[in-house]
């Protein structure tokens, strides 16, 4: 219970419609906005713009509420933020990742104080360049299951596809983020 | 199929890597900012000195039917708004830890009115309001205007819809301002180690040229006593004199320093030798 919506509290004009889309909405947002967010930083979205990829998703979603059967609202939200990440992926240019991490190299420069803090973080930077390194379908099966850790019947359904299809997809994905692991170690390994 | 994370058999760093996802969940004030922006949960409350209607008149002479376009015109003015608000905003603890906030007001204004259904009614009192506020209350105006651009204009009326506390608002920007301090303690942190390092090493005249350097860019340092103190040990570890004169000086300063000890020490180093 993080936040809580103050639908209770709306002025009674928003009482007027009968089918409030804002409630749906608001419970929309409150059952998945953090399963939307994570979804959206783990297919490749900077944590930056996760905020705005949110939005972005909720927006459509809410245009489209008519849309979203019941029951059906997670995987609905999740389709529209595997989209986004994957537009919002193309669309941030290389350059400004080059720009982050020159910025990380300023910061080799201290590292001192918050050397605890920051190895966490540094898996969690390698985490990104690993994933980065899978293409989205398989990404996406990859972060679900490992990361999600939801069952594959219910990433078939989330994903709309066979249960097959996500067990041969899940093993491609390992084996590859193994394989891309391993490169980063050892690429890591050469320039200490 | 096990998870790694779950798989003791599995390498280390692949469960180190999955691990370090833990940190992805959205906190609660990155939460309650974007359910604002798309209207969920109620803006800031409004300012009790500012009545919105005379806010709303200037606006609404620019036309009922307000475009799109006039939408981005205004977004762009917010944000003009909000960082020359910036500029003059008084050095109050809330004033300069908004910038940051500050950073994020194009795409927080921008996005909504140039992909679906802000309230358009809601623009009217977003500039004059941000200009009353900065003016009435001196303090955390910028925060208000970034988010002013998504808050429908019947909570903006209507205080009755106005539920949430402001207590969330100036979360955001402690933060900010912590971020810059620590960064800057940080950088004294890391300018007195070396310091310490060059005395410890047997260095104590690079030491002493290290802690001049110190003195040159953190003329108002949080950390000038340390500084002092290792000037003392270095002095002492480089037979010099002045060692006992300036730690006699802090001393009689700041008869409580927690310091005491290691000046005592430091003292009792150069009596020996």
């Amino acid at each position: 219970m993080a936040v809580a919506l103050h639908t209770d509290v709306l002025p009674p004009a928003s009482r007027t419609y009968p089918i409030a889309p804002t409630d749906r909405l608001a419970r929309l947002f409150e059952e998945h906005a953090a399963f939307v967010a994570r979804s959206l930083r783990r297919l490749g979205v900077l944590d930056r713009d996760v905020d705005d990829g949110l939005q972005e998703v909720f927006l459509i979603a809410q245009s489209k509420l008519d849309a979203i059967e019941a029951g059906k609202e997670r995987s609905f939200l999740f389709g529209i933020a595997r989209r986004r990440a994957s537009s919002l992926r193309r669309s941030v240019d290389r350059a400004s990742r080059r720009d982050m991490r020159s910025l990380e190299e300023q910061e080799v420069e201290a590292p001192h104080e918050s050397e605890k803090l920051t190895e966490e973080e540094h898996a969690r930077a390698m985490l990104d360049e690993v994933l980065d390194a899978l293409p989205l379908d398989l990404r996406t099966v990859l972060v679900l299951h490992e990361l999600e850790e939801i069952e594959t019947a219910e990433i078939a359904e989330l994903l709309g596809i066979p249960v097959g299809t996500v067990a041969s997809r899940l093993r491609r994905a390992r084996e590859k983020f193994e394989i891309e692991a391993d490169r980063m170690r050892a690429r890591l390994a050469a320039e200490d | 199929m096990n998870r790694y994370r779950h798989d003791s058999s599995a390498p280390s760093h692949l469960r180190k890597l999955v691990e370090s996802a833990r940190r992805d969940d959205l906190d609660a004030e990155r939460r309650r900012r974007v359910a604002e922006r798309l209207g969920i949960v109620p803006a800031l409350p409004p300012d009790p000195g500012v009545e919105p209607s005379s806010l709303a008149r200037p606006w609404l002479s620019v036309g009922g039917a307000l475009t799109a376009a006039a939408l981005i015109v205004a977004a762009g003015a917010t944000y003009l708004r909000a960082e020359s608000a910036n500029d003059v905003a008084p050095p109050s603890a809330a004033a300069a830890p908004s910038a940051p906030a500050v950073a994020d007001a194009p795409s927080v204004v921008a996005a909504p009115s140039s992909v679906t259904s802000v309230d358009v009614a809601a623009l009217p009192d977003v500039p004059v309001e941000k200009g009353a506020l900065a003016r009435a209350t001196g303090e955390r105006p910028v925060k208000r205007v970034a988010d002013e651009g998504a808050r429908s204009a019947r909570l903006a009326v209507d205080p009755a819809g106005v539920a949430e506390p402001p207590v969330a608002a100036p979360a955001l920007e402690p933060l900010a301002a912590a971020s810059a301090a620590e960064s800057s303690l940080k950088l004294e942190i890391l300018a007195l180690d070396r310091v310490r390092r060059a005395t410890e090493g047997g260095r104590p005249r690079e030491a002493l040229a290290l802690l001049d350097a110190y003195v040159a860019r953190f003329p108002a340092g949080k950390l000038r006593e340390e500084a002092t103190v290792l000037r003392v040990e270095a002095l002492a570890a480089s037979g010099d004199p002045d060692a006992e004169r300036l730690a006699r000086e802090l001393l009689r300063e700041a008869p409580n320093t927690p310091y005491a000890a290691r000046l005592r020490a430091a003292l009792v180093s150069t009596s020996r030798e």
